[in-house]
């Protein structure tokens, strides 16, 4: 019996709710991290693991199955080719739903939405300048395309710290942007205590 | 109608509020910078969840 699976309606009809699924699901195949609620996460997480098991199976029943659900030819072919051979060691558990933050305008709690198994690890959902650096080196590893893309982050905004070679990230954080407007006029207040004694 | 007989003295007021209390929320803290950070969460400051960056922080926002 399938009685009582749905555990909540998500304040929408049939309808409307198995629209909103697929349109989180769309985002979170085509770009492998999604930011919702973290109901709606959570309810999406569970028909996302259902797809990418069809995806696995990739049969013609289950490519139909799927295009049920997307009509987007071009998405069921990154999931039957990109994303379903992905999880081929890997029994369920294809999606992770992460606390967030908390939305300013309703104080609702956010998640994000992910995929277990990424080919490239998109450091937020919106970095197009550290996305394509990455895409340009995909053969390095997964936390070294990370440390290099904070690296170029920080040089991007902060060419200044770079030639303290301070190896710790954390110390770079740390090091606020109003600090450094301030350091210079401490060097030139002592100078001139200097040049006055 | 019925109504409340009398009327509830201030200090029976009082001592009933003394039990609105507003809770401070659980903390833990963050494995990463060892910032307080609510558990269960990605960490606000430094973007760490479960020994792994979730995502980059802003500075000075
Ligand atoms: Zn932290």
């Amino acid at each position: 019996m399938r009685h009582r699976k749905l555990n909540t309606r998500l304040s929408r009809t049939t309808k409307h709710r198995k629209a909103t699924v697929s349109n989180i699901m769309r985002g979170l195949f085509t770009s492998e991290r999604v930011v919702t609620t973290v109901k709606k996460a959570k309810v999406t997480s569970r028909y996302a693991d259902k797809v990418i098991t069809l995806a696995k199976q990739n049969d013609l029943s289950a490519i139909r199955q799927v295009e049920a659900i997307f009509q987007d030819k071009n998405l069921v072919h990154k999931l039957f080719h990109e994303i379903g051979p992905r999880f081929t060691d890997r029994n369920g558990g294809y999606t992770r739903v992460l606390r967030y933050k908390v939305r300013r305008g309703d104080g609702t709690e956010m998640a994000i939405l992910e995929l277990t198994e990424k080919e490239i690890m998109s450091p937020e959902e919106r970095a197009p300048k550290t996305k394509s650096a990455k895409k340009k080196t995909p053969e390095k590893t997964v936390a070294e395309s990370k440390s290099s893309a904070v690296e170029q982050q920080t040089a991007v905004t902060k060419p200044v710290v770079i030639d303290e070679e301070q190896s710790d990230i954390d110390a770079l954080a740390q090091a606020a942007s109003d600090e450094e407007i301030e350091s210079p006029e401490d060097t030139t207040d002592e100078e001139e205590e200097k040049s006055s004694e | 109608m019925p109504n409340p007989k009398k009327k509830m003295s201030r200090t029976r007021r009082n001592k009933r509020r003394t039990h609105y209390v507003l809770e401070a929320p659980q903390l833990s803290t963050c494995e990463n910078c060892g910032s307080a950070k609510m558990p269960h969460r990605i960490c606000p400051g430094c973007g760490f969840y479960g020994g792994r960056k979730i995502v980059e922080v802003e500075e000075g926002v």
